[in-house]
Formats: C-alpha cells, structure tokens, sequence
C-alpha cells in the first residue's frame, strides 16, 4: 500500500479507519507500516486527531527506536507540503514543545529545524513561538536531563535561543530571556550550542539596549551591562573556540563606549551594517558560521545582510552542521529566497512550489523549496578527470608501453587473462609411485595406520610387520598375550589358566568376571573347598592393553577371532599404557619359537618404555576402578599360591604373572597387570588360566578368558561442545557408519546409560531423545556418535570417526549389546 | 538477496549460521545474539516479519523467521526477496532436513554439519535462491550420497574386509569346493 499512495493516494484514503485501527494493533511491524500509510491519511482536518493520537502513543511505547519513529513521522506528517495541513500553527508549535519533552530522540535536531522553520515563515505565530521558546530557555535545566548525552534534544536549546534573539523585539521579558540565557547550566550544553547563545545573548542585549535608551533608562542598561560582564567571562574561557571567540567579542563589545559604537573596525568590512547592531566586531569567519546557520536570514528583515557563501544546506542539516559548513555548491545566494515570498505571499508560493515539489520524496523537508532546484542547477558535477597533480597523465588509454624494458614495473605488468605458459607452470608435487610393494603389504599399511607412531622406530618396524605378516595372512583368529609391564617391583606374577572353562564375556565392567569366577570356583567346590583369587579388574583407560601376539603354529586354537601375524609384535615399537589388570594370560600350547619371540620381545619392550612413558603422561588422567564383588568361598588356611607357568618357560617376566599371595578365607586382594595395545581398533580377546594351590596339595588351574572390545579402548573424558562441533566440520572424520535397531528393548536413558558405561564414551549434548556422544581412543582416534530414539523405540546410532575399523568395530559391539535384552 | 540464514535454539545457541556477506567473527556473533533477542520477544502470533536492527544492515534489510519447536530459522533479506516466498523456502528447507534425515533435531543439524550444507547450497547460494522445489532437491542430495557412497570404496576397503573375513564360513566352503570333473580318460580307468 505504501507504494501506491505515492501514485494513487486516493485510493489508500478509503482504508483511513483501518489503517488508524491498525496503529493500536500490538504488533510492532504492523504500527511500523500503518505509520508509513499515514502519509496518505492526512488531511486539513484529520491532522490533529491523527497527531493526537501519535502522541499518546509515544507516551504509551516505552523508550524504543519505535518511539523515535514515531516522533519523526509525526513531524514529517505535519510538514509535509510545506505545512499544507495544519491550520492552526499554535497548535503545531505547542506539539513541537510538547515533543520536546521527549527523552532520549535522536531527532532533536529535526525539532529545532521545524521550529526555526515556522518561526521565520509564519509571522503571525512569531509572538506566540516567542514567547514559548522563552520558557524553553527557561526550563533549559529540565531538557537537559540526565538523558541528555544520548539524545539531542539540546538541538532545540539552539532553535530556541536564535528566535529569541532574532526576534527580540517581540519577546515579553527580554531581561529575563537574557537571564536564563547566560545562567551556568549553559556551559554544559554541546559547544555549538553555546556558540549561539552567546551571539543571541549579544542581540537580546543590543535590543534591550535600544529599547531603554529610547525610554532613558539608563539604569536598565547598566544592569545588563553590567550582567553581561559578570557572566561571559565564562564563555570566554570556554573550551570550544568558537564560543570564546564569541564571547570575547561580545565583552569587546560591551564595554566599548556608546560612541563608539558606530564605527567600523578594519577587521570587519564587508558586512552591511544595522544601525542597532555592531556586529562588525565579530570576526569574518564567525560570521560566516553564524550565517551559515541562518540561511533563513532575509534581506527584507531588519538584520544586516546575510553573506552566502555558505550554501545549500538542507534543512536537516542546519543545526548540526553550523560550524563545521564547508558544502562547495554554489547557490545564486540567499536571492532564491526571495522568490520565497515570505509572510503573507507564502502560501501563493507555496502552492506554485507544490508541483515541482511532488516530484521529490517525502523525506525531505518542504524547505528544500525552490533553492533546491536552483542547487541542482548550478551543481555542475565533476566528472572529468578533474585536476591531477603536475606532470602525471592519464595512464588508462596506454596501449603502448614505453617503459624501459628493465624498468620493474614493467616486468609487474602481468596480463593474468593470458592462460599458463608451458615455463611458467608452478612444479607441484605429484603421487610417489613405488612398485616395489606386494598388495598385501599395502594392505597392512591401512591397517596400521591407526597406531600413531611418534616415532621411525615404527616405520622401519611397519616394514617387518609386513613382511611377517605376508606369511600369516591367512591366520584369522587371534589371541592375546599378556605383556607385562615392566614396573620398578619385580612382582612376577604367575598365573596359568586352564583352558577348560570359559568365562563370560568381560566388558569394561569386572564384577562380572568375578561372578564368573566364582561360578567356576563354586562348581568346582564341590570338591575342593578353594579359595580363590579375587582379582579384579580395574580398567584405567588410559593404560593400554596386551597386544595380540601372533602365533604362527596351528595348535589349539579355540575359536576366537582373528589373530596376527607372528612376527608382528617382535618388530613394533610398542607404546604401552599403563593398565591396572589383574589377570595375566596365556596361550596354550604354545612353540618353543613363541620362547624366542617372548625374548625378542622383551628386548623390544626395553626400547619402548620411553614410548611407554610418553603415552603414560598424556593420558593418564581417567582412572576407572571397577571392583568385583570379592567373593570368597571358605577356605583352608595355607593355600599358596603357586608361582609357576604350566607351559610357558620361558622367563618367567615375559609370559607370566606370579601372584605371590596367600588367600585366608573369606580374603581378598589385589593385584594390577598391565596390557599394552598395539592396535586399538581391533577388539581382543584374551585367554588364560589361573593356578592356584591350595591346602599346599595340588595345583588347580581356573580358566578365564577376557574380552576387550574396542569401546574399552575409548575414552570419553575429553568431550567438549565446542571440540566437538569443531570436529565434524573440520571434515577429519571421513569413516560414517550408522545402524538402526527397530525394536529396541531398553528406554533411551537406558541405552545413554550403557553406551557411556566404564566411561568410553561421554555425552556432549543431550535434547529430548537424542543425544551426541564422543570417544577417543588411546590412539587418539576420535568416535562421534549421535543416538537417537524414537517414538516407536527404533534406535538409530549414527558415528563418525577418523578411523573406519575402530568405529565399525565399536559400532557392532553397541549394537550387539544393545540388542540384548536387559 | 539473502544476507544470512541462522538457526538457533530456544536459548540462543546457534545451530547453523550461514552468511552470504563478509562477517568478521565478532559481528556475526553479535548479529546472532541481537537477532536472538529480537526474535525471541515476538508472541507466536504476530508477524513473521521484521524490521532488522541496527546491525545486520539497517534500513533495507528484513528479518524473516519461523518458529518451529525448539529452533528458530531466521532468514535475513534485503527488499529484493519476497517476504511470502522465503517463508515459504523456510517450510521447503525443514521439510527437506525432515525428509533427509528421519525427525530430525537440533543435534542432528550439529552432527550432520556436511550433509545439511549441502542441502543448504541446493537451496540457496551466494545469497540467491536457486530451487525452490523440494523432490528436486531430495532427487540432488540422493545423486550425492549416491556418489559418495561409491567413492569411500577405497577408504571403507579394510572395513569391508574385516567384515567379509568375519562371515567367512570356512569349513563350509571347504564342503561347498566343486572339484572339476575327471578328464574321460581316467575316469574311465578302474582299478
């Protein structure tokens, strides 16, 4: 609608009760609009209802931009068309006043312009402006309220100030205008502001002047003087220089003798002069400035001529731009203004104005009249090359280059349309090929990838892997061997484990194993009333564990996953972690080649402790303590245990674990192993048995087999939003894997409970029934995980990670997991 | 054109943020928040468009947003766009993420960072819009997953292996081995 009121402004008057209907709407954007529609809605007779209505309002809408939205369409509604609609300027300058009171506007100077403005050009309201603005000045102190600093309502001070003095003589009290003018407060007002009232000070004071040597009262003038003098003296140490130099003409002034007055200094020529003024005093430039700021300063009127050499200023612009005017167009003077038919022609001119006026916008004040035309005619705009300095010429047109030819900028001189030529190709790096490697070893280079290496040891070591691992390739099932760690305390722990029972799978969560354990313990009771070793498993996170010795011979192998190849382990450098473990496993029937390699690799466990020790440091920090419940069936008194490896002979460091405890009955203890994990994207599993003695007879062997999936790799103490949403932008994590699980039979904080159990995993975010988990794994290989449950218990788990084994290996295991029943 | 498409939750987190025009850091976090607070003072039932603040470019440019559960999108726009038709773009763009990714949420928008840019770009690029209409869109984001799920072929090839060798079955494959067929000449030959 807003834009057909410009062409058809008829046609929107129709909606004027909706749109007046809308302005009450408590829907900010609609008043915003209905204000814009007004434009159209105004006539003779609606302006002051409609005004009145803005205004209560502004009182209404609490100090927001709306309000000085508000305020600006009003005025910009009432003077429109050069105040066609308003009948009544009374009223108009009592609005004007009553806006003044108006906190916090940034339209201060958009007042004080109107109010100037129809204080000039509407006579007949001059007294009554007058004498508003004179209680203006009075309660200058309340204007200039503590919200003074922000706005700039002070702009009105300045309109209010100029009147007076321009039209002194039509001012009831002019001593007590002059009063309030030079009162103190002042001095805190904006510097241009000040400016003026000391050069109306100086009018009011010339007037009051005149008038009372025509009534011979010269005790009238010594006061003034006299008040003059007291008070400008603090204009005059004023810091805006404008206001001093002001000031220190006016004092100049004062205290000359009245004869004196009519002379003319040499400082000043130009000027025409007023009998009753000597404003031949101020300097030119001060002058200027002040008539800068007056454009409406008329030949007709009793003042002395105004000088234009400060031109165009739009109407907006006058109180703000009063010094500081230095607009180069060329007006053809103040002479336009007289075209302005002022007083009583100005509503004929007004109306002649009317058409060229409808071609402007609406923005702009109705007193950008007919100057404005003429500014645009005599605008010539430069739009030559205009002046350069001496001896430069334009370079544009240079098809010839005449620079030397070893001149710099010409070589600089690059055409970079011209596509690359054959010498100037940048050489980049291209893709190494080798061919000397076998597939499978390329093969195993993905695959090791993810154990970073700190160091060459690995690379040098990565080609004996491979090359052991071609001979093996085809072993698929894989077993641990403990590796223990070589601490300070010899404690030679060993355990031989029986591979007769299995024991249950083991998570990161012990308790179970014990159970199991003790399962074993009690089935076996029946006939011998054992005690047994409680050891529990005390999963620290950041220590590592064993790493899957590969086992070349093709005895017993039970049926468990993969295994690596032989010759694996005894090249790596192995970075180990500490691990509190407390069992210590080992392979059945093994070779005597295994005797060799368990050496080989004690040599090579030597060289990596520093390995070891660096990864100790960094991730030392989660600790995870899972007890088992200690469950000891009674027990005889001097069981021993047994320190002896059943199979393994070797040295006894290497492959097992001594446990040099007696268990009382109904004791427990414990004890710590240590694994180190060469690959932690490969979940493990690890057999062994445990002997024991009891009663100091025989020697009776437990079997326990411990499974490691991946997630007890991962730990998730390192999650943090903003890691983790830098993570998945930053593109690192280029393996995706996702599954869905339609019927699941836990509850979604069930599922958060055992996804993040033993601390593998931590949630980074939870909303409703979702949740993102992050993991990192010892390898510093990072897991995301988005778990997402749905209305019909359909879970999906969504991950990404940086490496692809580890997360569709720990992806499996959460689904298997979760797949089970509670 | 569009200046900037945020998403943000009911606290002022921002989930997406997309500028089409250069930002340093510092302004976009502060446009995020004064929009934030802008749009989370309007009642549900006002209107849905508003005028900017100060800050995102003043006069010209318009806030348009949509209040879905817990998350606000908020499109800005200059006077060129249709106010009705991006609102509508916003309905085309969730029920794209919706389609894309089942019910999705605010997590998802963080998680699948990648996948809901390219969506976005389908929608909207440079500040311009570019389509409008959603099974094209989905038909596009299908071709690309398409795609990128034959070009992970060679970074997915370990994964795959394990997995192949995990359900390898031998010992039925062993029972499964088809021996070739005697040549004649012996088969005949009977001892």
């Amino acid at each position: 609608m807003s834009k057909i009121l410009k062409t058809h402004p008829k046609s929107v008057q129709a909606h004027k009760d909706l749109v007046l209907q809308c302005l009450d709407d408590k829907d900010e954007s609609i008043r915003l609009r209905a204000l814009d529609l007004l434009y159209g809605m105004v006539t003779k007779k609606t302006v002051m209802e409609i005004v009145r209505r803005l205004m209560t309002h502004m009182d209404r809408a609490e100090g927001t931009m709306y309000r000085d939205e508000l305020l600006q369409k009003i005025i910009l509604i009432c003077s429109q068309n050069n105040f066609q609609y308003i009948t009544n300027f009374e009223w108009y300058i009592s609005v004007l006043v009553e806006l003044c009171r108006m906190e916090g506007t940034q339209h201060g100077g958009l007042i004080a312009s109107q109010l100037m403005d129809v204080a000039i050009r509407v006579v007949a309201v001059r007294e009554f402006t007058v004498g508003q603005m004179a209680l203006l000045l009075d309660n200058a102190h309340v204007i200039v309220g503590p919200a003074a600093a922000r706005s700039s309502i002070a702009e009105v001070l300045y309109a209010a100030a100029w009147i007076c003095g321009e039209f002194s003589q039509l001012l009831a009290n002019p001593k007590a205008t002059l009063e309030s003018m030079v009162r103190g407060k002042v001095v805190s007002l904006p510097g241009h502001i000040q400016a003026i009232y000391v050069h109306n000070m100086l009018k009011l004071y010339a007037h009051i002047i005149a008038t009372a040597e025509e009534e011979d009262d010269s005790e009238m003038i010594e006061e003034v003087t006299t008040l003059l003098l007291e008070r400008l003296p603090v204009f005059v140490s004023s810091g805006d220089l404008e206001v001093q130099e002001r000031a220190s003409c006016i004092v100049h002034v004062v205290t000359l003798d009245l004869d004196v007055w009519i002379n003319d200094p040499p400082s000043e020529s130009e000027e025409e002069e007023d009998d009753a003024f000597k404003k031949e005093i101020f300097l030119r430039d001060a002058r200027r400035a002040e008539q800068a700021s007056n454009p409406y300063y008329v030949k007709s009127s009793a003042q002395t001529s105004p000088r234009p050499n400060h031109n165009s200023i739009q109407i907006d612009e006058i109180p703000v731009a009063a010094i500081d005017l230095n607009v180069s167009l060329k007006i053809p003077g103040m002479t336009s203004l007289d075209k302005y038919q002022l007083v009583d022609g100005w509503q004929d001119g007004s109306k002649k104005r009317h058409k060229k006026q409808k071609k402007r916008s609406k923005r702009k004040g109705p007193l950008t009249s007919s100057s404005d035309e003429e500014i645009r005619q005599a605008h010539v705009v430069n739009t030559d090359v205009g002046e350069m300095p001496e001896g430069a010429h334009f370079s544009d047109d240079n098809e010839v280059d005449d620079r030397p030819e070893d001149d710099p900028h010409r070589a600089l001189d690059i055409d970079l349309d011209e596509p690359l030529a054959p010498n100037e190709v940048l050489p980049t790096r291209t893709h190494y090929e080798v061919h000397s490697q076998k597939t499978p070893e390329e093969s195993n280079e993905a695959n090791l990838q993810p154990s970073q290496t700190p160091t060459k040891k690995k690379s040098k070591n990565k080609k004996d892997k491979k090359e052991k691992k071609e001979k093996t390739k085809k072993v698929k099932k894989e077993q641990k061997k403990v590796k223990k760690k070589f601490t300070g305390n010899e404690e030679n722990l060993i355990l031989d484990l029986m591979d007769s029972v299995k024991v249950a799978a083991i998570s990161d969560e012990t308790p179970v194993a014990a159970n199991h354990i003790n399962g074993i313990t009690d089935a076996k009771n029946k006939e011998k009333p054992t005690d047994d070793l409680d050891f529990w498993l005390s999963k620290d996170d950041s220590s590592s564990q064993a790493p899957s010795e590969p086992i070349v011979d093709g005895t017993e192998r039970t049926a468990s996953p993969s295994s690596y190849p032989s010759g694996r382990d005894e090249s790596k450098s192995k970075k180990t972690k500490t691990k509190k473990e407390k069992k210590a496993k080992k392979e059945k029937g093994k070779d005597k080649s295994e005797k060799k390699k368990s050496r080989k690799r004690e040599k090579v466990e030597d060289s990596s402790i520093r390995n070891r020790e660096e990864y100790e440091e960094t991730n030392g920090t989660v600790t995870q303590d899972l007890e088992d419940k200690p469950v000891i069936p009674t027990v005889q008194p001097n069981n021993r245990l047994l320190a002896e490896d059943s199979f393994l002979r070797l040295d006894p460091q290497s492959e097992l674990v001594n446990l040099p405890w007696t268990l009382d009955p109904g004791e427990s203890k414990e004890s710590q192993l240590s694994f180190t994990a060469e690959d932690d994207t490969i979940p493990d599993k690890l057999r062994g048995s445990l002997s024991y003695i009891q009663d100091g007879t025989s020697s009776s062997d437990l079997s326990l087999r411990l499974e490691f999936p991946v997630t007890t790799f991962l730990s998730g103490k390192t999650a943090s939003r903003a890691t983790f949403t830098d993570l998945l932008s930053s593109g690192q994590l280029s393996a995706r894997s996702s599954f869905t699980i339609p019927e699941c039979p836990w509850s979604f904080p069930e599922v958060l409970e055992e996804v993040t159990r033993g601390g593998s995993l931590a949630v980074v975010e939870s909303v409703d029934q979702t949740a993102s988990l992050y993991g990192r794994s010892l390898h510093g290989h990072h897991v995301c995980l988005l778990v997402k449950y749905q209305a019909s218990s359909r879970l999906t788990v969504d991950g990404k990670s940086t490496e692809g084994i580890l997360l569709s290996n720990a992806l499996d295991h959460l689904k298997t997991v979760l797949m089970q029943k509670q | 054109m569009i200046k900037a498409i945020l998403v943000f939750n009911n606290h002022g987190k921002p989930r997406l943020t997309k500028f089409y025009q250069y930002f340093n850091e510092e302004m976009q976090q502060q446009i995020i928040k004064e929009t934030f607070q802008l749009v989370s003072k309007r009642d549900d039932n006002v209107c849905n468009f508003l005028e900017g603040g100060s800050l995102i470019g003043g006069a010209d440019y318009k806030l348009i947003y949509r209040h879905y559960a817990t998350l606000y999108f908020v499109f800005c726009v200059d006077s060129s766009e249709s106010e009705l038709g991006i609102l509508d773009l916003i309905q085309v763009f969730v029920e794209t993420l919706d389609k894309c990714f089942e019910n999705v949420c605010e997590l998802d928008l963080i998680f699948h960072v990648d996948k809901v840019h390219y969506i976005l770009n389908e929608l909207v690029m440079g500040g311009m819009v570019l389509e409008t209409n959603m099974t094209e869109i989905i038909t596009r984001i299908e071709d690309q997953n398409k795609l990128e799920k034959q070009e992970a072929g060679l970074a997915a090839a370990p994964a795959r292996a394990v997995s192949a060798v995990k359900s390898m079955n031998l010992p039925q494959q062993i029972k499964d081995i088809k021996l070739p067929d005697l040549p004649a000449a012996i088969k005949d030959l009977k001892f």
